[in-house]
């Protein structure tokens, strides 16, 4: 026997442990700080417990129950996808358009357009929700200021129940939207200009060249956008909610996540607070798998 | 759920515990001559002051007990997130066998605290140690803010007030006069009525903060009413659909209605209105006296919360109590020494000139030589006229409490802007609430 196929034969029965050992530390800190906090989520989900108090009940699914039984369940899953639907078009439509439209420009103008996108992405979102609160002030705000110069009404953005999902969702959208413009600014640019060349070349020009050809190929960037967008909404739109209308008026504006948080943090009640979690992991979860087996048919890697 | 009886058993409990603490072979009763420690002892203040808010009162404060009681040493310890860390400190510090001695408990959170946290009464506290002063320093509505079915859970110390304050140029446009401004709702619908033709605006903005029922309480308690009630063997149930609560609320909504009040609740959009004179009056405690005069462009008057005809007014005290929660005897008698010396009117002095808190003691607000001269100030002066009607602050029971706030809240919110259907509103509501609060005990 060669030594050759000694060491083939004993790494067959003994894997080396040393790879192992390398995982190791990242394995305990993600255990310590994410997979046993879930487990305990998961497990609080099924307790009655006041965080100030120390004894837990046992309470089962009345949790769950509770939660399916919430007149207010509707209302609250509604406008959580309000939320998420209204990230989809500004933080992925709106940036691929404001890219596509970036690199027409070309020369010193288009870095500057570029450069002003970016912007609100390095400006804190609590700087930034304070700035919103302001423009959206029903006497001396921007916005309010705008519409008069048109003869419009004035609205009262954030105490009104019909306005205040969009205006918080709008302030979201200004924050983010920078960041998510240079992704799909770099995968515009990543594309091989000679498959390009070769649709100019095959008579494709205009909007057949944009969606035949070009939309086509930034399919894995697009599918990273609308995946990183669907998974952040709701934390992303978190602050802006805490700093212009904590959830209100009526309840108008609060989603899964800041039901999680209030029922957890304002109520203390971390039974309900950690039912809320559990559900909203699962259905995140359930969209995030059901979204990337659909997406994986459609990408083109090789674009 | 919790048995309805907890609360009551919590404090018994408390009791018990108290009377075997005083029993104790190292403990011996003292008289008044002995109400403070011989043998050096530490204590901890938990307090929720900033650089920016009052900690330097505080060390001020404990430089000057500590030199009068050189036995005793005070050290302070400030607790992030308000009132609610507060309790989650006092229980985690509870749970790990050493809890703190003298801590500021929230009003909000005192029916909280008689129910949950293991106190030690300051009646008792005040006979062991023979202090025959302190709690009957305070007038009877004074205290009562500190107290829970009679037991005294914690002595008033920091307080604040819900008046209003007044433009007194949009009134002036108006043609009303500022020597007897409105003090009832009827006042306010005929006040209403002359700001709308002179200047176009609601007269009054009735402030309530995200999530809080502040202001909700006040209107319900003065029409006779409150957030809950007994529903006759003892537990808890909705007390705002009585029909003193739905007329309570119905009188708002109908104000709102009618142009009078303002249908904004909130506290940033409603100071822009009132610094922009977009509203003739608002309501809000003495805690933001520094602000609104300071930011107001107008003169500024003012008067107290609308009340009901023939209706005393009852006004949901915010602030905090001082509570006791030390352990060991040396230490329950050095807390109430502090908490003794932080009622005087030298401390109180040093206290309320810094923090610009109201005291629990009114007399001083008139004292040329304590609080006198802070409180000529005319509005400053209708704040602290307002602790006539100072009372509890009321709190729906149990561990889901600050839940039904947020929903009644909510409710309120719905019914000022819809007065056809103020009943159904409240009523709705309180089905929910009383799901969330089956079963506990009531507290008057």
């Amino acid at each position: 026997m060669t030594t050759t196929a000694r060491t083939t034969g004993r790494s067959r029965r003994w894997p080396s442990p040393i790879p192992y050992l390398y995982l190791l530390p990242a394995l305990a800190v993600a255990g310590i700080f994410v997979y046993l906090p879930l487990v305990q989520t998961v497990v609080l989900s099924f307790f009655d417990w006041s965080v100030v108090r120390p004894e837990r009940t046992f309470v089962g699914w009345d949790n769950y129950r509770t939660l399916v039984a919430d007149p207010r369940l509707g209302d609250v899953l509604g406008q959580t996808v309000a939320y998420i639907a209204i990230a989809l078009i500004a933080n992925t439509a709106l940036p691929i358009g404001l890219a596509l439209l970036t690199l027409q420009i070309g020369g010193r103008a288009a870095g500057l357009y570029q450069t002003l996108l970016f912007v609100p992405a390095v400006v804190a979102t609590s700087i930034g929700a304070m700035l919103w609160q302001w423009m959206y002030s029903p006497n001396a705000g921007l916005v309010n200021a705008t519409l008069e110069v048109f003869g419009l009404p004035e609205r009262r953005w954030l105490a009104d129940t019909d306005t205040a999902l969009g205006a918080v969702a709008v302030m979201t959208a200004w924050k983010f939207v920078g960041f998510n413009f240079l992704i799909a600014l770099a995968g515009l640019r990543a594309i091989r200009v000679d498959l390009i060349e070769a649709a100019r070349l095959d008579g494709a020009t205009g909007w057949k060249l944009l969606w035949t050809v070009i939309l086509p190929l930034l399919n894995p960037t697009t599918v990273f956008l609308i995946a990183t967008t669907i998974l952040t909404a709701l934390p992303n739109v978190f602050t802006p909610i805490q700093i212009l209308t904590q959830g209100g008026p009526a309840r108008g504006t609060s989603n899964m996540l800041y039901e999680t948080y209030e029922a957890g943090f304002r109520f203390f009640q971390a039974g309900r607070a950690s039912t809320w979690s559990v559900v909203t992991m699962v259905v995140f979860a359930l969209a995030a798998y059901g979204y990337f087996r659909i997406a994986d048919r459609r990408v083109d890697h090789e674009g | 759920m919790r048995p309805a009886t907890t609360s009551r058993r919590s404090v018994i409990a408390t009791g018990a515990a108290l009377a075997a603490t005083i029993s104790r072979p190292d403990w011996s009763p003292v008289s008044a001559a002995q109400s403070t420690p011989t043998a050096p002892v530490t204590i901890e203040y938990w307090h929720i002051n900033t650089d920016a808010y009052g900690l330097v009162q505080i060390r001020q404060l404990i430089a000057m007990f500590q030199e009068r009681h050189p036995s005793i040493t005070v050290q302070e310890r400030f607790l992030p997130d308000l009132y609610p860390g507060v309790i989650q400190n006092i229980q985690l510090g509870v749970a790990a066998g050493n809890p703190p001695d003298v801590v500021q408990i929230g009003n909000g959170y005192v029916r909280f605290t008689a129910g949950n946290l293991p106190f030690i009464p300051i009646t008792d506290l005040a006979a062991i140690a023979g202090n025959t002063t302190l709690l009957p320093s305070l007038a009877g509505n004074i205290a009562a803010i500190g107290q829970v079915e009679s037991i005294q859970v914690g002595v008033p110390y920091s307080l604040s007030a819900t008046f209003t304050y007044i433009n007194a140029d949009m009134f002036q446009r108006a043609g009303l006069d500022l020597t007897s401004p409105p003090k009832t709702w009827a006042d306010w619908e005929a006040a209403g009525q002359a700001i709308r033709g002179a200047t176009g605006k609601p007269a009054l903005l009735i402030v309530e903060q995200p999530g809080l029922v502040f202001a909700t309480q006040t209107i319900l308690a003065s029409n006779g009413a409150g957030l809950t009630m007994d529903d006759g063997s003892g537990n808890a149930v909705s007390g705002f659909t009585t029909p003193a609560g739905i007329a309570a609320i119905q009188q708002w909504a109908t104000s709102v209605e009618n142009g009078t009040v303002s249908n904004v609740l909130t506290g940033e959009e409603a100071y822009q209105l009132f610094f922009d004179q977009e509203v003739a009056a608002i309501t809000q405690t003495n805690a933001v006296w520094g602000t609104l005069t300071s930011q107001a462009t107008f003169p500024m008057s003012a008067s107290t919360f609308p009340a009901f005809t023939d209706q005393p007014l009852r006004l949901a005290t915010g602030g905090n109590v001082l509570s006791v929660f030390a352990q060991d005897p040396a230490k329950q008698i050095a807390s109430l020494a502090f908490i003794d010396f932080l009622l005087s009117p030298e401390a109180l002095t040093v206290w309320d000139q810094g923090t610009g808190y109201l005291p629990p003691r009114e007399e001083l607000t008139t004292d040329p030589a304590y609080l006198g001269d802070t409180f000529a100030d005319p509005v400053l002066a209708k704040a602290a006229e307002s602790l006539k009607y100072a009372g509890p602050w009321q709190s729906f029971p149990g561990e889901n409490g600050l839940q039904c706030e947020q929903l009644l809240h909510d409710a309120i919110e719905a019914a000022i802007n819809d007065p056809g259907n103020v009943q159904s509103l409240l009523e709705d509501v309180a089905t929910q609430i009383d799901t969330l609060i089956a079963g506990e005990a009531y507290v008057a």
